[in-house]
């Protein structure tokens, strides 16, 4: 029989073997090496192809303005295109490896609940007219309503990792930094996830390169909107109040209406 | 690519160095999953730096200043975030309670786990508050005593064995029941 501490240390020689995690690290250089020299060989192919390239281009050129001709190249996932609205979604192809280390107290209100308790509560949550004809999948059974708080404390910033392990006062998180609605059908994980706030922009779970991303425009309001997997993103401000949305196992359909909603 | 030399300095540091920037990595990181690609990442730079200029003197503690940079940026868009329900006024149920009375020699071995189930309790540990397998990798793996743990982790010794006694007695709980209880 091992002892307690055999096991753990064998756990953790396993988890954190050096001469692994060694061989790993000079297999991920190994691998970048490649990609450079493949890199720097499509270089040299992009170079010597640069004349070809530039010949055919001032022959087109000159062949399509001589033709009068215009050739209007339409964006790939438009799907409803008219003056004030046009959808373009971006696919992410990966989400960041950042985390966030939330301390987590969610308590489902229904929304019957939820009209009961407006009158007991500090929170002037009435305000929010804004999300009044909001338009939510017919399945939907569940909501829930919960503020996020934030430290004004500088150790609680970013940064510092010491400070987010460590269990922080309840008083020390005293910035409310914005609203979070949660509608959801309980039986097939299908959720909207709508932050909002006036102040602050909503605070995100996951980060990715928003480089290159093309922008929708739904009443002439511009946002972006993000497709990862089953998941669709989009963050905007609308009527002085910044908003972002997560949905998930949602169609585009459900989430155009969803947004035109709310952007009216 | 990598030349022998570079790749002789390189495994040298490493060997000097792996002990130590884990166990930084473990202390500073926010969940357990993570310390493996940090401290991958932490080495690519070194090799990185290593491959620009092969005479550049590195050491221990440029390698903490490298891991401390990867560990912040990893973290860049971790927020200490706080939600709780607009109608809820319940403080944090979760919270564990102090027991400072743990004798200093608590009996560990009554909770013996069987070795088989290593992938089980890892991720039982993983499932934790990362405090707690901060303190198990410090107090098994390091070998640091109570004392130097709570000071490494800044909390107090009172905590420190308060969480290894109330961990393990769930864990072997836990175990009793196959692994399967809800973690």
């Amino acid at each position: 029989m091992m002892s307690n501490k055999e096991i753990f240390k064998k756990i953790f020689d396993e988890k954190f073997n050096s001469e692994k995690i060694k061989e790993e690290i000079l297999s991920k250089e190994m691998l970048n090496g490649k990609i450079i020299k493949k890199k720097q060989k499509v270089k040299l192919v992009l170079k010597w192809s640069l004349v070809p390239i530039c010949f055919i281009f001032i022959i087109s050129t000159i062949t399509v303005y001589g033709s009068k001709k215009t050739n209007k190249s339409e964006p790939n996932n438009i799907l409803e295109p008219n003056n004030s609205t046009e959808i373009y979604i971006n696919k992410v192809k990966e989400k960041s490896l950042a985390r966030l280390d939330c301390d987590i107290k969610i308590i489902s209100e229904t929304k019957n609940e939820y009209s009961n308790s407006l009158h007991n509560t500090e929170n002037d949550v009435t305000n929010f007219n804004i999300l009044k004809d909001l338009k939510i999948p017919e399945d939907f059974d569940n909501t829930e309503y919960n503020l996020i708080y934030v430290s004004s404390q500088e150790n609680n910033k970013v940064n510092n990792v010491e400070a987010m392990e460590n269990q922080m006062p309840e008083k020390e998180y005293d910035i409310l930094n914005n609203y979070n609605f949660v509608y959801s059908n309980t039986k097939n994980q299908r959720k909207i996830n709508i932050s909002f706030s006036r102040e602050n922009e909503p605070i995100r779970d996951y980060f990715f390169t928003e480089e290159n991303s093309q922008k929708s425009k739904i009443n002439n309001i511009e946002l972006k909107i993000y497709n990862y997997e089953e998941t669709y993103f989009t963050k905007f401000i609308y009527n002085n109040y910044y908003f972002d949305i997560e949905t998930q196992n949602i169609t585009q359909e459900e989430l155009i209406t969803l947004l035109k909603s709310i952007i009216q | 690519m990598l030349d022998q030399e570079t790749l002789k300095t390189f495994e040298e540091l490493y060997e000097e160095t792996y002990e130590e920037i884990l166990r930084y990595v473990v202390c500073k990181s926010s969940n357990i999953e993570d310390v493996k690609d940090i401290v991958q990442t932490v080495y690519l730079e070194v090799l990185k730096k290593l491959k620009k200029d092969a005479s550049f003197k590195i050491t221990k503690q440029y390698i903490i200043g490298i891991a401390k940079n990867k560990i912040n940026s990893y973290y860049r868009f971790n927020y200490k975030a706080k939600i709780i329900s607009l109608f809820s006024n319940k403080k944090d149920e979760e919270k564990i309670e102090i027991l400072d009375t743990i004798p200093d020699e608590f009996d560990l071995q009554s909770y013996l786990i069987n070795k088989n189930n290593i992938e089980i309790i890892w991720n039982f540990l993983k499932n934790k508050k990362a405090i707690i397998y901060k303190i198990f990798y410090l107090y098994y793996y390091s070998n640091f005593k109570i004392k130097d743990i709570a000071k490494t982790l800044n909390i107090s010794e009172a905590n420190v064995k308060n969480y290894l006694y109330r961990t393990l007695k769930e864990l072997a709980s836990f175990m009793k029941y196959g692994g399967e209880n809800d973690v």
